[in-house]
């Protein structure tokens, strides 16, 4: 059988840099991938899974520095020796963030610029062309400026260009996290349909394509191990944690046996984005936040969840409707936006937006030496919740720490604000579910109201005392089914 | 600001040839400085306010003016001070608050600042962006620089939309408040601007990485799927442009 992608005693490791420790990521490993199959290569967060695509696209280490050995072969084509650009036809890649990887002003022009590296006429052009924005259904966003999309937009431009491109390999990094079920299905449909070799990386098992996947294999411990579907799942531990972490939810609030307080409410709000998709408008019946009890916001893409959320801690002002702070259950103050800022604190689904100090040290007491603390008392703060997050050295530079740290870091700069209550946008992405309940836990230990918002319903159902549902800008109370 | 100004049409300055409306825009901003009376100059400000009606819709029409009220009012107060010559229209406690020489200044520098910004605000409101990328491409710019052009205003909302999330959450860290005023808010805009500086700059590789693996770079020629046609209509459009520059630059011979 034709081998399409043969990695042989890869070993990699990124550069090092001031005051950071070397971090290999793959040591003396091997694996096979054969043609016209599809391969799911599995990884928990910062395993190397986007790293090891973007070396067998030829990206790597050109664009990201770092020490690389042994040999990648795609087909006869020694990927180490060949530039990325010469690979256009024989391996695509769609990104994990599809911001990174859009370069063109319109939609249309996204697909259409590979085509015109590769050098293809006119009409062979427009063919690719049509055919692909009639498939991801991207009439009317052709003339868009894809920076404008949602996220499941994005990635389906990106699909209609891999598709335009129609190389032998293509790599699918994370791809149907962001997109809805219909689409996931017609993915993995035209990726089995086109007889090429499709690696499907993804941190998360999806039952979806199980009965497509022709090989199955796991990042860890700096190896790629190919090996059963059971074998590999173990090795991911994907559902092992949940079942390890969840005996009886010990972190919910001790609160569970006394009547909850509440401490924010809304009541018929109503809200619609002033510039942008006028169909669309949040409506909230009523909604009541509980000191230290877990709320889940659930709910598909474009639903309403980050609307929602932005206006519970201040950042939108509702149309219609109030939110206010209830005192023994009578309506007592309507909540303005300052008061809203100073009462709910934002874990940001990128960690980076709220990063910014060259220390770890310096971003933990910024808050601290703002809010008056003094400069001894904020260091000790620091210190403490240095070692609650596993932040082993206060000197270390946050923006070139690993993602997982980050997150880190910035649940601890969270922490260390005076707010009744935080809000989790999407934290569990990129990071082990054991750290993120791990910080859930801290959170809810300081007795802080918690609102989850996830995409992943067994998290939601799992963590959370009420799970609001949203659907197409309506949020209810319950389970989705 | 321009990459959002598209406003789709089909009137006659959404039809006439781009490259002949790029040549018009280049003739009319050079005319603007050359030393004609104010009435031409105030003529052909008018000219391009009227033709910004058909361009981007009655209500659009007036919208450069906002933006450029705080100049306007700059420009009024701070010109005519500074000129002494002339005959004195306006003294105040014998200070020369105007004179006829200084409003004749005015007036030019007001009709140039407002000539300009208009056909500006014409063209890129007319023609959509790949049309400008093409046009400046036809009169010899390289792909490189049209690449860089594109690129520019793909990222022009990416790193518009980057600043107001990190706005949000500095807002939500209490490090900027929206109410803050002079040094205080200079003060509370430095976090903000370094996250911002800090997710561009990590963004370049990535960019780079994104284009390679695009193809950019290849040896092979690379072929073009977007084209302005030529033939007839840009033949015309353009001796239509040229007759037209003739007349805007006539005043010049008249003096």
């Amino acid at each position: 059988m034709n081998t399409a992608i043969t990695i042989k005693n890869l070993q990699f490791s990124f550069p090092i840099y001031d005051q950071s420790v070397k971090q290999i990521l793959f040591e003396n490993t091997s694996a096979l991938f054969q043609h016209g199959m599809v391969h799911a290569v599995y990884g928990r967060p910062e395993t190397g899974k986007t790293t090891l695509g973007r070396i067998m696209a030829g990206l790597v280490p050109t664009f990201t520095g770092g020490t690389i050995t042994g040999e990648v072969l795609l087909g006869k084509i020694d990927v180490l020796k060949t530039k990325g650009y010469d690979l256009l036809e024989h391996i695509g890649m769609v990104f994990q963030d599809p911001d990174e990887q859009i370069l063109m002003p319109l939609v249309e022009d996204e697909i259409v610029f590979p085509l015109e590296s590769l050098g293809m006429n006119r009409p062979k052009i427009h063919e690719r062309l049509e055919e692909e924005i009639a498939f991801w259904d991207l009439d009317e966003l052709r003339n868009v400026n894809p920076g404008n999309l949602s996220g499941g937009e994005k990635k389906r431009v990106l699909l209609a260009v891999l598709c335009a491109i129609n190389p032998s390999v293509w790599i699918l990094d994370e791809t149907f996290e962001e997109l809805d079920e219909q689409w996931r299905e017609t993915l993995i449909q035209r990726a089995v349909a086109s007889g090429k070799t499709i690696i499907i990386f993804a941190s998360k098992h999806i039952e979806l394509y199980d009965i497509y996947i022709a090989t199955w294999s796991v990042i860890n411990d700096k190896q790629i191990f190919q090996g059963s579907k059971d074998q590999v799942l173990q090795l991911l531990g994907d559902n092992w944690e949940y079942k390890k972490l969840h005996p009886s939810m010990p972190y919910i609030s001790h609160s569970v046996f006394e009547k909850p307080e509440t401490i924010l409410s809304v009541r018929n709000l109503s809200y619609t984005y002033p510039q942008g998709n006028s169909d669309f408008t949040l409506f909230v019946d009523k909604l009541d936040i509980y000191s230290g009890k877990i709320t889940a916001f659930y709910g598909p893409n474009g639903s309403g969840k980050s609307t929602l959320s932005k206006l519970l801690c201040g950042l939108l002002t509702p149309d219609h409707g109030e939110i206010f702070f209830p005192e023994n259950g009578e309506k007592q103050k309507h909540a303005a936006i300052g008061a809203l800022q100073k009462f709910t604190g934002y874990l940001f689904q990128n960690p980076d937006y709220q990063i910014f100090l060259p220390s770890v040290k310096e971003e933990l007491m910024y808050s601290l030496v703002q809010a008056g603390v003094d400069r001894d008392d904020a260091y000790r703060q620091a210190m403490s919740c240095a070692e609650l997050f596993g932040l082993q050295n206060l000197n270390d530079i946050p923006s070139i720490m690993s993602y997982g740290s980050r997150k880190r870091l910035q649940a601890a700069v969270c922490y260390l604000l005076d707010r009744s209550c935080f809000i989790f946008d999407e934290a569990d992405s990129g990071i082990l579910m054991s750290e993120y309940i791990r910080i859930v836990d801290l959170f809810v230990k300081r007795e802080a109201s918690l609102i989850l918002i996830t995409h992943d319903l067994r998290l939601a159902k799992r963590l959370a005392d009420t799970v609001i549902v949203f659907q197409d800008g309506r949020a209810q109370v319950g389970f989705y089914d | 600001m321009i990459e959002s100004s598209y406003h789709p049409g089909k009137t006659f300055v959404h039809t006439f040839d781009p490259r002949a409306k790029f040549f018009l825009l280049i003739v009319f901003t050079t005319t603007m400085f050359l030393p004609f009376q104010i009435e031409f100059l105030a003529s052909y400000a008018v000219i391009m306010i009227l033709l910004a009606f058909p361009a981007a819709g009655f209500r659009n029409a007036f919208s450069p003016l906002k933006v450029l009220i705080p100049i306007i009012i700059l420009i009024i107060v701070l010109t005519p001070p500074f000129i002494k010559e002339g005959e004195i229209l306006i003294t105040y406690n014998n200070w020369i608050l105007l004179t006829d020489t200084g409003l004749m200044r005015t007036c030019v520098l007001l009709s140039r600042f407002i000539g300009i910004t208009y056909v500006f605000f014409v063209f890129f409101r007319s023609t959509p962006l790949n049309q400008v990328i093409l046009t400046l491409r036809w009169y010899g710019l390289s792909m490189k620089a049209a690449l860089i052009i594109s690129m520019t205003f793909r990222f022009i909302p990416y790193i518009t939309s980057t600043y107001h999330r990190v706005s949000e959450a500095h807002k939500l860290r209490g490090s900027f408040q929206s109410g803050m005023w002079g040094w205080s808010r200079l003060k509370g805009l430095v976090p903000v601007l370094t996250s911002v500086l800090i997710q561009t700059v990590k963004s370049i590789p990535v960019m780079s990485m994104s284009l390679e693996h695009r193809g950019f770079g290849r040896n092979i020629r690379r072929t073009s799927y977007q084209r302005l046609r030529g033939g007839r209509k840009l033949f015309t459009h353009l001796i239509f442009s040229v007759i037209i520059a003739i007349i805007l630059i006539m005043p010049t011979f008249l003096m």
